[in-house]
């Protein structure tokens, strides 16, 4: 009895592996290909080339799946950080601030969002983006941005929100859209001050 | 105990095969992609302006101090000249990104590289850019050719809003965009 089932027992052994593992590692593939090709500074994370007909199929697979409309190489580059320079998550209870300077652009706006990249906050009164012109310098060249849940003096941007948020910068028309993997970027830094009420 | 092994082994082939096949396979057969997004929002060769509001299409307007519109084109029955802009109501800052049905950039550009900052581009297929070349017609005189690999796909016109002032020169800049066909025989 046995032996008569088992080379059909054996040949749906082999199906399963072959199905199951090859859906779970596209799967895995698809999550995972952004932190494998993607260019990283620091907690920021951009992928320049993604739109471009370059890719390899891993890119595209990830594309089509995201189905999102994306910028030309000459309009400009996103930058989401999902984490702050420890590689702590990002929370929308937490406050940080967000110093330093950015590759050269023609103005760069940058917005928090949720995690599924969603805007937060829903009163139009509070700060929820800024963008390079409205943003007060800090005397070096550079900006200094308070994100934080309560209103905070200087560059305030209002992240109030239950759960994990993203910064997200945005770059327009930037060399560093087309040349991202060759020049040195220099991105701000995102420190966390403070959580819960502090 | 060798034959479990070589089916673990023929299993594990197999699901490189497999692997392999569906990230070849997933653009392809993914329906809510870009290019069908993009097919929803209107009627072909005309710009339809994004919402920033979570949009039931999927395909919102992000950035808050930007308005986009996109237009699907079809250049199977001639050129499709994208305008946009007059001497009156330019923006600050615009710019313009054509890809084709795969969501593969063919083209971008922005203001900064354009004549008089005006949007002035020619989309044609290789046999329409040799009689465009041939021809010369004096209304594309000044516009900038872009050859496409295929006849289909979309192009989408970003500008620029500083503060909610702009909002009404965006507005107008946008619905003032054109991307329809033209005759160039």
């Amino acid at each position: 009895m046995l032996r008569t089932l088992r080379l059909p027992l054996l040949v749906v052994l082999a199906l399963a592996i072959a199905f199951y593992g090859g859906i779970a590692s596209s799967l895995y593939a698809f999550d995972h290909v952004r932190q494998f090709e993607s260019v990283t500074v620091g907690p920021w994370s951009a992928w320049p080339d993604l739109q471009t007909g370059r890719v390899d199929p891993y890119a595209r697979a990830y594309r089509a799946r995201k189905a999102d409309l994306l910028l030309g190489e000459a309009e400009g580059v996103v930058f989401t950080a999902k984490t702050d320079d420890q590689g702590r998550a990002l929370s929308g209870t937490c406050s940080y601030v967000i110093s330093g300077t950015t590759p050269r652009a023609r103005f760069w706006t940058l917005r928090a969002t949720s995690a599924d990249g969603a805007p937060i906050g829903g009163n139009p009164a509070l700060p929820h983006a800024f963008q390079s012109q409205d943003v007060l310098g800090d005397g070096h060249g550079g900006m200094r941005i308070a994100a934080a849940p309560t209103a905070r003096p200087g560059n305030w941007l209002a992240i109030r929100h239950a759960g994990r948020i993203h910064f997200v910068l945005t770059l327009y028309d930037t060399p560093a859209a087309g040349n991202a993997g060759i020049i040195d970027l220099k991105m701000p830094s995102i420190e966390r001050t403070g959580c819960g009420d502090a | 105990m060798r034959s479990f092994v070589a089916a673990v082994l023929a299993g594990l082939f197999g699901a490189a095969l497999v692997h392999i096949v569906v990230v070849l396979a997933t653009p392809s057969y993914a329906t809510r992609d870009v290019w069908s997004k993009v097919q929803r929002l209107g009627e072909t060769g005309a710009f339809h302006r994004l919402e920033s509001a979570p949009a039931v299409i999927g395909l919102p307007n992000r950035d808050p101090f930007l308005r986009s519109a996109v237009c699907v084109f079809d250049a199977s029955h001639g050129p499709i000249h994208v305008t946009a802009g007059d001497a009156a109501g330019t923006p600050s800052f615009w710019s313009l990104a054509v890809f084709d049905t795969d969501g593969s950039e063919v083209y971008s550009m922005n203001d900064r590289s354009a004549v008089e900052r005006r949007v002035d581009v020619v989309l044609a297929t290789p046999t329409q850019m040799l009689r465009l070349r041939r021809s010369r017609p004096e209304a594309l005189a000044t516009s900038i050719l872009v050859a496409l690999p295929g006849p289909k796909g979309y192009v989408a016109l970003r500008t620029s809003v500083d503060d909610p002032s702009w909002d009404e020169t965006a507005k107008r800049f946008l619905d003032g965009a054109h991307c329809a066909a033209v005759d160039a025989s």
